[in-house]
């Protein structure tokens, strides 16, 4: 199992506010991370710094070998780490369809292969023809000419899943996919990663506060509590950890 | 060379102070609604017509010109409260620059509507005997009237300082301008005490428009003239803080009257590039404590 | 996301090009005049709108831009400077005005204060320009001639009011339609991303900086070639074409037609030229009416003029398509 990135004390503070004390933190290549902790334990700060979306006071992060702690967000996206927000963020005003469309056409862009010509008005029938196979991928066929804005909040997600999957990333990262959904929902979400996990075999980093989620799908987990790691391991190795059982389980590993 | 220095120093004071004037009103708009209110210029014009045309049937006198500009700010206010509920309170959750250019709108129809009502030709209103003429100082000659502004500045800064940090209503709005939701819930009548800060900056418009009257001449284009002047002040003194406003106006002022010393031949210059330089320095204000 | 059909905005521009080329044909030079100069500010307000209503960047200093080409076109035909050379500098000078000051401003701010310098910074211009001997002070350059092009062998003369008017017409369509190339191109699609979320984009690996800091280099040097014509239109240029109102006007003509739209700028210039020219005899009123649709656009259909006929629009065919629904499936649709 090789490690893919590869984070080492990584600190963070606010003003005089310590969020992250000195984070180390390994993601095996094709593995199912999950990053848990109770509220205010940091997982959202570590989460930013790792996507680039706020600067790390210290610490370096590795991804492949390489030092991208420094890199800004959108060149983290184009060596590879793709990442969904909590509530789901898409281009609103365009249709389902064309969200991804413009992605595609970013993927080839970074990829440096010809976009098509560039006089033209609209992405080419090629992209176009992608867009529907990978909207259908997500259950979104239907809804592809709707735009972002009027689609359910589900279909945001799902539209949002597909968006950044769309850039083919090593890691993608999850923000709490499932926040919000209702049981049958989250079934149907943990459903969907799974099956797109086993056709594309992307490493998965999430963040995730129902446990039935993380359990279901992660073959790892991470426990942050005030901005440190306290245990990492399968997850029944960290449920069974009393340290973990008292900070953060609670009720839930008794009923377990 | 010092003697005229000294010179541009107090004047330089006095222009800060009108500059002051005005912001504070915009400056506490800003605080308590998170509006920039581009049309506060035109208010504060109106504040001068009236107290143009008040101090028309009262005649000559300081007493008539405060009760002038008073009963100004008195009107103005009425008018504030007319325009924050058909206005300012819709414009609460737009974009910032949807609400720029709405302001902006309520601005043009300050200024048409002072067309309409004053007509397009230009006034002058001479102090009130009690402060017009000069004082001399050794050899420095200072106006009556510019140490009457430099003291209505102060009186109005101590006001606003006092009713905000030292009075129980202060309290009050200044948890409103960190969580009006917050204050909601303890019971306190957010939606009344919106209208309250919006009748005491509009008032001070008013009051200012009269105050600033005498000594510059009355025409439409007052109000362009102030609002920009003010909306800098605003910005470089940090969004919604008084202290920081007074500071930058009096940094405005004194930058203003001391152009012909910093680049000569360019006048109005200097007080763009101070605040492009201030903007670039500390871009939220020269008063701004730390991150959120 | 655009509800009118390629065709019939192609043949609605056609038909608009067809109705302006005609008008020395039919108007009295007034008119042409002003209908020139209505052109020339349409063009101003559609580069500043590529910013606004495509890039997501709001700028209060565009004018600056503008009177930099007035006043380079300006001053080189009373050189005897060659037009078309001069127009190509004045491109050229805008954008790499706006490259200097995209370089210095965009990455450090946003909102509010990216509004109020670029505001600053014109107005240094404006006062630059107004107390330099060189370029006529507060008075202006006046008496520019009109001038005449040297293409090789041939020489065209645009000394007269129609010759000039139908260059003007010409030069402004072609830069309109590079600008509206530009924001359906793959260029423009990147843009519209940027504008609706900025952060999404860059989590698609945009460089957001690098979009915006093009779009403002476009903007800018569309800006100034439309001050380069305004020119030899007006043969007067004075400070105002930088002066702060210059630049406010691009943005509540925008916002009048509609900023959302590609030619909603243009359609608010004209409208606006209207409501000047209906007002102009009553002081204040158009201020007065100005200023009241502009809070009524602004409370009530921010999407202004074209985004008003366009949710007119959709909400008939929405209620046609609830209808067919019906028809169709014998359901009702839940009330709204």
């Amino acid at each position: 199992m090789t490690v893919i990135l590869e984070a080492r004390d990584i600190r963070k503070s606010y003003g005089a506010v310590p969020i992250l004390k000195g984070v180390d933190l390994d993601l095996t290549r094709g593995g199912t991370h999950a990053l848990i902790g109770p509220n205010g334990a940091g997982k959202t700060t570590l989460f930013k710094v790792l996507t680039g979306e706020t600067p790390a006071n210290g610490g370096s992060v590795r991804f492949s070998g390489k030092e991208i702690v420094k890199l800004p967000a959108f060149r983290r996206v184009q060596q590879g780490i793709g990442r969904t927000f909590q509530v789901a963020r898409v281009f609103m005003e365009m249709t389902a369809l064309e969200n991804i469309m413009v992605t595609i056409e970013r993927r080839m862009r970074m990829a440096g292969e010809k976009v098509g010509v560039w006089y033209d008005f609209r992405p080419s029938p090629a992209v176009r023809k992608e867009a529907m196979i990978r909207l259908s991928e997500v259950g979104l066929e239907n809804r592809a000419e709707t735009e972002a804005r009027y689609l359910s909040h589900g279909d945001k997600k799902r539209l949002e899943l597909s968006l950044s999957l769309t850039l083919e990333p090593e890691i993608l990262m999850l923000d709490e996919p499932t926040a919000g959904m209702s049981q049958s929902d989250r079934h149907e979400t943990v459903a969907l990663l799974k099956r797109l996990k086993a056709e594309r075999g992307f490493t998965m980093l999430m963040t995730e506060h129902d446990m039935d989620v993380v359990f279901g799908l992660a073959d790892a987990a991470m426990v942050l509590n005030y901005g440190e790691i306290i245990a990492c391991g399968t997850p029944e190795a960290v449920r069974r950890d009393p340290l973990v059982r008292e900070v953060y389980l609670g009720q839930e590993a008794t009923s377990a | 060379m010092s003697m005229q220095l000294t010179f541009a120093l107090v004047n330089g004071l006095t222009v800060g102070m009108s500059i002051f004037l005005v912001a504070a009103g915009l400056t506490l708009v800003f605080g308590i609604l998170r509006i920039l209110n581009f049309a506060h210029g035109g208010f504060f014009m109106i504040g001068a017509y009236l107290t143009f045309s008040f101090l028309q049937v009262l005649g000559d006198g300081l007493a008539q010109f405060l009760l002038a500009s008073l009963a100004a700010g008195v009107v103005v206010a009425g008018i504030g409260i007319v325009t924050d509920r058909i206005v300012l309170r819709r414009l609460k959750d737009l974009d910032e620059e949807y609400m720029l250019i709405g302001t902006f709108g309520l601005l043009m129809v300050c200024v048409g509507a002072v067309k309409l009502i004053w007509g397009l030709d230009y006034h002058s209103v001479s102090p009130p005997s009690e402060v017009s003429g000069i004082l001399r100082f050794g050899n420095l000659i200072v106006s009556k009237y510019s140490l009457f502004i430099v003291a209505m500045g102060l009186v109005v800064f101590f006001a606003l300082e006092f009713a905000i940090h030292r009075l129980w209503i202060g309290k009050i709005v200044q948890s409103l301008a960190n969580d009006g939701w917050m204050t909601g819930l303890l019971g306190l009548n957010v939606p009344l005490l919106f209208t309250g800060v919006v009748i005491v900056a509009f008032a001070l418009a008013g009051l200012a428009g009269g105050l600033l009257l005498p000594n510059q001449s009355l025409s439409p284009e007052l109000g362009h003239a102030y609002t920009l002047n003010a909306f800098i002040a605003v910005i470089i003194g940090g969004l919604g803080n008084i202290r920081g406003a007074l500071f930058a106006s009096l940094i405005l002022g004194i930058t203003e009257s001391m152009s012909s010393f910093i680049i000569p031949g360019m006048p109005g210059l200097a007080i763009y590039v101070v605040m492009i330089v201030l903007l670039f320095a500390r871009p939220n204000g020269l008063f701004h404590r730390g991150v959120s | 996301m655009i509800t009118a059909s390629r065709n019939s905005v192609i043949s609605g521009i056609l038909i608009a090009l067809v109705l302006l080329a005609s008008v020395p044909l039919w108007a009295n030079p007034g008119w042409v005049f002003v209908v020139g100069f209505v052109l020339v500010e349409a063009l101003f307000c559609l580069s500043w709108n590529l910013l606004f209503g495509f890039a997501g960047v709001a700028t209060f200093g565009h004018a600056a831009f503008f009177a930099v080409g007035a006043y380079l076109v300006g001053w080189g035909l009373r050189a005897g400077e060659s037009f078309l050379l001069l127009m190509l500098g004045a491109g050229v000078l805008g954008g790499l005005g706006s490259l200097l000051v995209g370089l210095v401003a965009l990455r450090r701010m946003t909102g509010i204060h990216l509004a109020v310098l670029t505001l600053a910074l014109s107005e240094v211009l404006y006062i630059v320009i107004g107390n330099t001997h060189a370029l006529g002070g507060i008075d202006g350059l006046a008496s520019i001639p009109r001038p005449t092009i040297h293409l090789g062998l041939a020489e065209i003369s645009l000394e007269s009011s129609d010759a000039y008017y139908w260059f003007l017409l010409l030069t402004c369509s072609v830069f309109a339609l590079v600008l509206w190339w530009l924001v359906q191109s793959r260029f423009g699609r990147v843009l519209r991303c940027i504008k609706q979320d900025g952060e999404r984009a860059e989590f698609i690996g945009v460089n957001v900086n690098r979009y915006q800091l093009a779009a403002f280099v476009v903007a800018g040097a569309v800006a100034a070639v439309a001050g380069g014509l305004s020119a030899p239109l007006t043969q007067i240029v004075t400070p105002a074409a930088g002066y702060w109102m210059h630049s406010i006007q691009a943005v509540l003509n925008s916002l009048l037609g509609g900023a959302g739209f590609f030619w909603g700028p243009a359609l608010g210039t004209a409208i606006f030229a209207g409501i000047d020219f209906v007002t102009r005899t009553f002081a204040g009123l158009s201020e007065v009416v100005v200023g009241g649709i502009l809070l009524v656009i602004v409370l009530a259909f921010p999407g202004g003029v074209l985004g008003f006929l366009s949710t007119l629009k959709s909400r008939r065919d929405r209620n046609a398509d609830a209808a067919a629904n019906v028809v169709e499936t014998g359901l009702k649709e839940p009330a709204e």
